[in-house]
C-alpha cells in the first residue's frame, strides 16, 4: 500500500521555500555551490539551481555525488582516489542536496567525501524529507517537510525527471 | 529525453457529420493548419467528409479516405510525420488511435509523437468505465458505474445501483449518447442500441443523476502545467436533457463563486492527472443542494463546447491550441497581429451573454410524412444550434430563438393558447423541444415561479427572465404604437418582426416607428477583455445601448448572409459554402463582411471575413447591417426569398447563391434519379458531370460521363437570374436529344462540395470569381472545354449511411438519408 | 425603481434605473471584470467609498449567501450593472442583491452601458463619480465639491482585538480592514488567530507568541498611515515569518524601502496571468490595487520581486532576503476568484513549521 504524502504543488513550494531559505541563511548566494546526492538528490539540485537562476539571473554550480562507496554500513573498500564532484569546493558555501534524510550515514558519507574534494567555508545540508530515526548526530538546515515514519516504513521520492512525475509516497 | 523539432503532423479529420458533430472540427483544423503553416511546419489531413474545407487546402497533404486504423498506417508508412493529433477528430480519432496503439507490430509510439494526451489518458477516454476507475483514484466523484459484457450482467449492475440507470456503450463506433432506463423494458431497448454501437461488444451501466446542474467547463493547459480556464458554460436544462439539446447559457450565470471555483480546480487537477496538453471540455453535474458535484465527461478534443466558447469570447482557441500542443508554453504563444499582445494568456471574460439554442429535426421528418417523438432525453435529438449574444439573457435569448427559426413567428404566444392543462403539466415534466414556449404559456396561465422551477429543475432564476419576456409581449400587445414599450422590448431583444406581429402591424411601420425615435441598434465587439484592455476586433453583436462601436468597414465591402443552424439537409454543406465564397471572394481583393449565428460554421473562422457580425438573419438584422455597412453587395443563399425581396425592394444590390427553398426529394427505394450537372454562365450552360442517385447513395463516374458525352447530353436552355451551378434531375439516363420529365433546379450545396472534391476544381470559386467579374482566361478556357477535362477522382459515391437516425430520432418508418446531409462519406473507388 | 444616473467628475453622465438604496453618494469608481463573486465583490472593504462598476453583464443570480461575505457592513458606495437579477429567496439564498444593497445603504444602478462606461473609464483613468437622481448643475457642483477621505482604513479596520480560536498554528492578524477570506483561509489550516488593530505595538504582538504574522488587505493609500505601522512592520519581519496581503504587501514595501506608484490602469478582476519569478509558474489570481510597488525603487539588496503581473508588469510579489517575510499585491484567499492563489497562505504554514530550525 502506498500513500501519496507530498503532492506536486507542495514539492514545488518546498523546493522553492528551500530556495529562499538558502539565500536567507547565506545571505544571498556569493561562493554557493550547489552538491545532489546520486540519484534523485542531483535532480533536486538542479532544480533549486534553476529557482536561484530565475531570481538573481546567476548560475550556481550543481556537483553531483555517488556515495556508494564511501558508506560505512556497505562492507566496500574505501576507493583509492577520491571521487570527482565536478565543482570546486573550496573556499565554497556548500550546499549537500538529497531527497530523504533517515539514519544520517549517507550524509556523514557525503560529507567524507566533500572533504576529500577540498576545503568550503562551510556545509549546509537541504533536504526534501527529513523521516526520524536518525543514528547520527546529523540535522538538516533546510527541510521540506518532517514526516515522522516507522522504521518499516519506506519514502519514495518520484521526481519528474525519472519516475515522469512529482511527489512523495509512503510505502507500508 | 529531448524530441527532435516536429516538422510534420498528421492531423485525423472529423469524418462524416452526424448528431452532435457539424463543422467544428473542421473549423479547428482550418485554423491549425494555418498556425502550423506560418511556423513552418508541414501538415497531412485524413478525412473523408465531403463538406470538409481542410480537405481543400492547397500545399497540404490531402487524404481523402475514410478514417480507419489501416488507412492512417499506411499514410504513417508514405508521409512519415513526426506527430499525430487527433483533437481535430474527435472521439472517433482516440478509438482508431486506439486500435493502432494495440497493434503490436505498428509500435505506433515508436514513430511518432502523440499531441494533446498520452497513450495513457487516449485508452482512459476510449474506455469510461476505466475513465471512472481513474476518476475516483484521483479523489474526483464520479456516478458510480460498471461494465457489463452481456445483458444479464447490465441487469445485475442495475439491481444493484437501482433505477434509474444509464447505459452507456465502451468504445463505441462513433460518439454514442448515454441513454437513461427507468425500467426494465427501458433497460432492454438501451442495452440492444448500446451493444450494436460497442467495438468490444460491452456496456457501462451508471447511476442516474437526472435533475442536476450541467455545467461545463473548456480548459486550456500547457506542457508546464499552466491552467487556463477559456470558458464556463451553464445549461438551463438539467441533467437528462442531453447537453447538445440543452439551452446553453455563458457565462455562467447561477453558479456561486465559490461552486464555480470548485469546478475549475477539479477541472485543473483533472488536465493535470491524465496530463493533457491543450484543450478539454470538462462536464460536472451540480448539486446545489448537497454542496457536491459529479465528473460526467471528459472530451480531450475540440468539440462544439469548445467552439461556443472559443465564438462568444472571441478568444484564439484553436491557434493557441495548435501551439500548445506541440509543446510551446502559453507564455509564449505567438498570435497574428490582429490579436492583443499577450492575449493568449488572458483567461477570457465577458460582458455580454451568449445563449446556445438548439435546433431539432422533427419539422423536416414530420413534413416528409413520417411521425416522430419530440420528448428531450439523454439522446441527442437536435441537429443544429445557434447563439443568440445580447446584454442580457432576455436579449440573447430572443435573439438565439429568432435565429433558429429565422422569425420569431413560431414562438410567438399565440400558439400555445389552446393547449389543454394537463398536457401542459405532461409536458413541463417531460420536456419536448418547444418547452421555452410551454413555460411562457405556464407563467402566462398563472403558474409562479417556484412552483415551476420544482416541477421542470430549471433554476428559478432562468424562470424570472421568462417571465419578464412574457410580461414585456404582454405589455406590448396591450399597447400598440407605444414608444416606450417598443423602447423595452427592443432592449430586451424583440424582434421588429415579432413587434409587428404582437401589434398585428406590419414589419416596416414597426422599423419604421422605432427609427423615427432613433430606436437603432448598436453594435457591441466581442473580445476577450471584457473591455479592459484594447484590440483590433473584427467580431460584433447588436444590442439597443449607448455607445456602438463598429463603423462602416470600406466603400467596397461585400456582405455574405450565412446559413444559420445546421437542419436536416441543410446542415454542413451550407457552411462550406459560404466559407468558400467568403474565401474567393478575399482572394480576389474584396473587403467581407459576414452574418451569421451558428457557432460551429465554417463561416466564423477568425480573419475568414474581414468583419463578423454574429446576429439572427431575420430580415430587420440584415437590414440593421447593411444600413450601417452600406455594402456594394450582399449576397444571399437562395432559399431566403423574401430577405432577397426585402433587400432587392430597398435597392441593395443581391447576388443569390442558387439554391432550392426546401431541400428537394430524392428518388425512392430502389429506383434511380439522374442529373446533369452544368455550369451556366448567363448565357450558356457547360456540362460539368453526370450523377446517379438512389436511396442513401449519390455516385459519380467519369467514363459513364464519358460515354454519354459521345451520344450528346442536352444543354438545355437555361433561365434562372443568376449565374451558377444547376442540374437537369431525370428519372432515366439521357437519350439523344430530348429529354423526358427532366427538371432544371440548382445543384443543391452538398452535391456541389461532392463535384468539387471529385473533379479536382472548385466551381463555386469558378461562380464567384463570375459573380464579381474576375473570371481568369484560364476559367474562361476550361468552361470551354467542358466537359473534356480531367478529375482528380475517376469513380466515386457519396454515401450517406453513418448517422443512427432511429438511435436517436426513433422514426416511425425509414429515411431518405442523403438528402439530409448526415452521416455522409466520400468514397473514392477509383 | 426610477431612473437615476451616474455622474463622472470629467463631466459625463450615464442614465440606468435605481436599485437598492436610494441615497445620492460619492465614491471613486473603478470597474471589476470578474465574472463571478459580486457578494465578496461588494463586501470587499477595498472598495470602501468607491462605486463598483460590473464587466459582467448580469449579477446577483446566485442572491446573497452567507458563506461569501468579506466583510459584514461593506461600504462600497455604489453598484453599476447592465443587468441586475430577480430571484426568489429560499434556504440557500436569504436575501437578494436589491434588498442586500438597501439594507447597507448602497445604492445601485442597472441598465447602464457599462461596455461603454468601462471603455470610458479605460481612456480617462479612475475618478470621482457620483450616483444622482438628477444629473443637473447642481449634482455637478456637489461631485467636485466632495473631499473624499483618505482615512479610510479607520473607517473599516478593527478598532478592538478579537480572536478567532482554532487548535493549530497561532497566527495573529493585523487588520486595515481585511477580507474574511483570509480568515477562512487561517481556519481551514486550523490556525489559532488573533486579529488586532493596526495601531498595537510590536510587544503586545510578540506577548500572543505568534508562529505568524499577516499584515491585511485593506483600502486606501497606505502613505496616509501612521509611521508606526511601517515600524511594526520592520520590526516584525526580523523576528516571525511575516506575510502582507494588498495593503499588507504595499505597507512591507514602504517599510523596506521601496515606494508606490498610482496605477494608470487599476487592474480589477481575476483573469490577469501572474508570473512566479522563481517557477515561471503563471497564476490567476484576484487583484484589485490602485497602487503598485514601484520596480525601479525595490532594493535588491534586501527584496526579491517574486511574482509580477505578465499584462501590465506590475509587480505582485515581495521577499525579503534576510528574513521569511513576503508579501503579494493580489489576494491570495481567493475569495472570488480562482483557488491557486491560496497556496501563498500554504507557503506561509509551511514556513511555520520549518522555522525552529533558525
Amino acid at each position: 500500500m502506498s500513500k501519496q504524502i507530498i503532492d506536486a504543488m507542495a514539492m514545488q513550494r518546498a523546493l522553492t521555500r528551500i530556495t529562499y531559505e538558502i539565500i536567507e541563511k547565506n545571505r544571498g548566494i556569493n561562493e554557493l555551490v550547489l552538491i545532489g546526492i546520486k540519484t534523485r538528490g542531483v535532480y533536486l539540485a538542479q532544480r533549486i539551481a534553476a529557482r536561484l537562476h530565475q531570481l538573481e539571473n546567476t548560475e550556481i554550480p550543481v556537483g553531483e555525488l555517488d556515495i556508494s562507496h564511501y558508506r560505512d554500513d556497505m562492507q566496500l573498500e574505501k576507493p583509492a582516489a577520491k571521487i570527482d564532484i565536478k565543482v570546486d569546493v573550496t573556499n565554497k558555501r556548500v550546499v549537500l542536496v538529497d531527497d530523504v534524510l533517515y539514519t544520517g550515514r549517507t550524509i556523514r558519507a557525503a560529507l567524507d567525501a566533500i572533504m576529500d574534494n577540498g576545503r568550503p567555508v562551510n556545509i549546509n545540508l537541504a533536504v526534501l524529507v527529513d523521516r526520524g530515526h536518525r543514528e547520527l548526530p546529523i540535522r538538516a538546515d533546510f527541510v521540506g517537510k518532517n514526516i515522522p515514519t516507522a522504521q518499516n516504513e519506506r519514502i519514495k521520492v518520484n521526481v519528474e525527471e525519472i519516475d515522469g512525475f512529482d511527489d512523495v509516497e509512503i510505502d507500508k | 529525453m529531448i524530441k527532435p523539432k516536429i516538422k510534420k503532423v498528421l492531423l485525423i479529420g472529423g469524418g462524416p457529420n452526424d448528431f452532435g458533430r457539424e463543422s467544428e472540427l473542421d473549423t479547428a483544423m482550418i485554423q491549425i493548419i494555418g498556425a502550423y503553416a506560418e511556423m513552418g511546419i508541414e501538415t497531412v489531413v485524413i478525412d473523408e467528409n465531403p463538406y470538409s474545407l481542410a480537405l481543400e487546402i492547397p500545399k497540404i497533404g490531402t487524404y481523402l479516405q475514410a478514417i480507419t486504423a489501416e488507412n492512417i498506417k499506411k499514410i504513417i508508412e508514405i508521409e512519415q510525420p513526426d506527430a499525430i493529433l487527433p483533437a481535430c477528430g474527435g472521439l472517433t480519432a482516440f478509438n482508431v488511435l486506439g486500435e493502432l496503439l494495440v497493434d503490436k507490430d505498428f509500435h505506433l509510439m515508436e514513430r511518432l509523437e502523440l499531441l494533446g494526451v498520452n497513450q495513457q489518458t487516449l485508452e482512459l477516454i476510449n474506455n469510461p468505465g476505466l475513465l471512472a476507475n481513474r476518476l475516483k483514484q484521483m479523489g474526483e466523484p464520479v456516478t458510480i458505474s460498471k461494465v457489463a459484457n452481456s445483458v444479464e450482467d447490465a441487469f445485475d449492475v442495475a439491481r444493484e445501483i437501482g433505477f434509474p440507470v444509464n447505459v452507456k456503450p465502451v468504445s463505441a463506433h462513433f460518439e454514442a449518447s448515454r441513454q437513461m432506463a427507468n425500467d426494465s423494458e427501458s433497460l432492454d431497448l438501451a442495452l440492444k442500441i448500446a451493444f450494436r454501437q460497442s467495438r468490444t461488444k460491452q456496456v457501462v451501466i451508471s447511476q442516474d443523476i437526472t435533475g442536476l446542474r450541467e455545467v461545463g467547463v473548456a480548459v486550456l493547459r500547457d506542457k508546464h502545467d499552466v491552467n487556463m480556464l477559456v470558458g464556463a458554460v451553464e445549461d438551463i436544462d438539467p441533467v437528462g436533457i442531453h447537453a447538445a439539446d440543452s439551452i446553453i447559457v455563458t457565462p455562467v450565470q447561477t453558479l456561486t463563486d465559490r461552486e464555480f471555483q470548485r469546478l475549475r480546480m477539479a477541472a485543473f487537477r483533472i488536465m493535470k492527472q491524465l496530463n493533457i496538453r491543450g484543450i478539454a471540455h470538462i462536464q460536472f453535474a451540480l448539486d446545489p443542494k448537497t454542496d457536491s458535484y459529479f465528473v460526467i465527461k471528459i472530451s480531450p478534443y475540440f468539440d462544439m463546447n469548445s467552439s461556443l466558447v472559443a465564438r462568444a469570447t472571441g478568444y484564439p482557441l484553436a491557434l493557441v491550441c495548435a501551439s500548445v500542443m506541440i509543446g510551446i508554453e502559453l507564455e509564449k504563444v505567438k498570435l497574428p497581429s490582429a490579436f492583443a499582445s499577450k492575449m493568449a494568456m488572458i483567461e477570457p471574460v465577458m460582458d455580454h451573454v451568449v445563449i446556445r439554442f438548439p435546433v431539432f429535426p422533427f419539422g423536416e421528418i414530420e413534413n416528409a410524412g413520417i411521425k416522430v417523438n419530440h420528448r428531450l432525453n439523454t439522446m441527442q435529438k437536435s441537429v443544429g444550434s445557434t447563439i443568440g449574444i445580447g446584454r442580457s439573457i432576455e436579449e440573447a435569448l430572443e435573439k438565439a430563438i429568432r435565429a433558429a427559426h429565422f422569425s420569431n413567428r413560431s414562438f410567438s404566444p399565440h400558439i400555445m393558447n389552446a393547449l389543454p392543462e394537463n398536457d401542459l403539466i405532461q409536458q413541463l415534466i417531460h420536456p419536448r423541444d418547444n418547452r421555452i414556449l410551454l413555460l411562457i404559456e405556464a407563467l402566462r396561465r398563472g403558474y409562479t415561479v417556484d412552483e415551476l422551477a420544482e416541477l421542470t429543475k430549471i433554476e428559478e432564476y432562468y424562470l424570472y427572465k421568462l417571465r419578464h419576456i412574457m410580461e414585456l409581449e404582454r405589455g406590448v400587445i396591450n399597447n400598440p404604437g407605444n414608444i416606450e414599450l417598443l423602447t423595452q422590448a427592443k432592449y430586451y431583444g424583440l424582434s421588429d418582426g415579432l413587434v409587428a406581429k404582437l401589434w398585428q402591424s406590419d414589419f416596416d411601420s414597426v422599423r419604421g416607428l422605432a427609427k423615427d425615435n432613433d430606436l437603432v441598434p448598436t453594435y457591441k465587439a466581442i473580445e476577450p477583455s471584457a473591455g479592459e484592455l484594447p484590440e483590433r476586433v473584427s467580431k460584433y453583436y447588436s444590442t439597443f445601448e449607448m455607445e456602438n462601436e463598429s463603423s462602416q468597414l470600406g466603400e467596397k465591402s461585400v456582405l455574405i448572409i450565412g446559413t444559420g443552424a445546421f437542419r436536416l439537409g441543410d446542415g454542413a454543406s451550407g457552411s462550406y459554402i459560404t466559407a468558400t465564397v467568403l474565401s474567393e471572394l478575399k482572394l480576389n481583393g474584396f473587403q467581407t463582411i459576414i452574418m451569421n449565428n451558428n457557432p460551429n460554421a465554417l463561416s466564423l473562422i477568425p480573419r475568414l471575413a474581414d468583419k463578423q457580425y454574429i446576429e439572427p438573419l431575420e430580415i430587420s438584422d440584415v437590414m440593421n447591417v447593411v444600413e450601417l455597412e452600406q455594402p456594394a453587395l450582399v449576397i444571399v443563399p437562395g432559399n431566403r426569398i423574401k430577405l432577397i425581396t426585402a433587400l432587392r425592394n430597398r435597392g441593395v444590390r443581391t447576388i443569390v447563391l442558387p439554391k432550392e427553398k426546401y431541400m428537394p426529394h430524392g428518388p425512392l427505394n430502389g429506383e434511380h434519379e439522374y442529373a446533369a450537372n452544368y455550369y451556366y454562365d448567363g448565357k450558356n450552360s457547360y456540362l460539368i458531370s453526370l450523377t446517379d442517385h438512389i436511396a442513401g447513395k449519390l455516385m459519380m463516374d467519369r467514363e459513364v460521363l464519358n460515354q454519354f458525352v459521345t451520344k450528346n447530353i442536352p444543354l438545355p436552355k437555361m433561365e434562372f437570374a443568376s449565374p451558377g451551378l444547376y442540374q437537369l434531375v431525370m428519372p432515366k439516363l439521357p437519350h439523344k436529344s430530348s429529354v423526358e420529365g427532366g427538371q432544371l433546379r440548382p445543384i443543391p450545396y452538398g452535391q456541389i462540395a461532392f463535384m468539387n472534391k471529385v473533379t479536382g476544381i472548385n466551381w463555386l470559386r469558378i461562380m464567384v470569381r463570375d459573380y464579381v467579374h474576375c473570371l481568369t482566361d484560364a476559367d474562361k478556357a476550361l468552361l470551354a472545354k467542358l466537359p473534356e477535362i480531367t478529375w482528380k477522382y475517376q469513380v466515386s459515391e457519396l454515401v450517406a449511411n453513418d448517422t443512427d437516425f432511429f438511435q436517436h430520432l426513433q422514426p416511425a418508418s425509414d429515411l431518405d438519408t442523403t438528402k439530409f446531409e448526415m452521416g455522409v462519406s466520400l468514397k473514392i473507388l477509383g | 425603481m426610477s431612473n437615476r444616473y451616474l455622474i463622472l467628475a470629467d463631466g459625463s453622465t450615464y442614465e440606468g434605473i435605481g436599485f437598492g438604496s436610494e441615497a445620492t453618494t460619492f465614491g471613486h469608481i473603478v470597474f471589476n471584470t470578474a465574472m463571478t463573486g459580486y457578494q465578496e465583490i461588494i463586501t470587499n472593504q477595498i472598495y470602501h467609498n468607491q462605486i463598483i462598476v460590473f464587466s459582467a453583464p448580469t449579477i446577483g443570480a446566485g442572491g446573497i449567501n452567507h458563506d461569501a461575505y468579506e466583510s459584514i457592513f461593506p461600504t462600497a458606495k455604489g453598484v453599476i450593472v447592465r443587468d441586475v437579477a430577480e430571484v426568489s429567496t429560499n434556504r440557500l439564498k436569504r436575501m437578494n442583491l436589491d434588498k442586500f444593497l438597501t439594507r447597507h445603504n448602497i445604492p445601485g444602478i442597472t441598465g447602464i452601458d457599462t461596455r461603454a462606461l468601462i471603455r470610458h473609464l479605460r481612456e480617462t483613468g479612475p475618478q470621482k463619480a457620483s450616483i444622482v437622481d438628477f444629473p443637473d448643475d447642481h449634482a455637478f457642483d456637489q461631485l467636485n465639491a466632495t473631499v473624499l477621505t483618505t482615512r479610510q482604513v479607520d473607517a473599516v479596520a478593527t478598532p478592538r482585538a478579537y480572536p478567532n480560536p482554532g487548535t493549530g498554528s497561532t497566527v495573529v492578524v493585523i487588520d486595515f480592514g481585511l477580507k474574511h477570506g483570509i480568515l477562512r483561509q487561517l481556519s481551514l489550516r486550523n490556525a489559532d488567530v488573533t486579529v488586532l488593530p493596526y495601531t498595537v505595538d510590536t510587544e503586545t504582538v510578540l506577548s500572543l507568541d505568534p508562529d505568524a504574522v499577516i499584515f491585511s488587505t485593506g483600502p486606501g493609500d497606505p502613505r496616509d498611515l501612521p509611521n508606526s505601522v511601517f515600524e511594526l512592520m520592520r520590526q516584525l519581519q526580523e523576528r516571525v515569518p511575516l506575510l502582507g496581503i494588498g495593503l499588507g504587501h504595499e505597507i512591507f514595501g514602504l517599510a523596506n524601502g521601496a515606494s508606490l506608484v498610482k496605477l494608470p490602469f487599476e487592474h480589477h478582476g481575476t483573469n490577469h496571468p501572474v508570473k512566479e519569478v522563481i517557477t515561471n509558474a503563471l497564476l490567476y489570481v484576484p487583484q484589485g490595487a490602485g497602487y503598485a510597488v514601484d520596480p525601479t525603487s525595490i532594493d535588491h539588496a534586501k527584496l526579491i520581486t517574486t511574482h509580477i503581473d505578465i499584462i501590465d508588469n506590475s509587480v505582485q510579489g515581495l521577499r525579503h532576503r534576510d528574513y521569511p517575510a513576503f508579501s503579494v499585491a493580489f489576494f491570495p484567499d481567493s475569495a472570488p476568484g480562482p483557488l491557486e492563489g491560496t497556496t501563498v497562505i500554504d507557503e506561509l504554514f509551511e514556513m511555520i513549521e520549518t522555522k525552529d530550525r533558525f
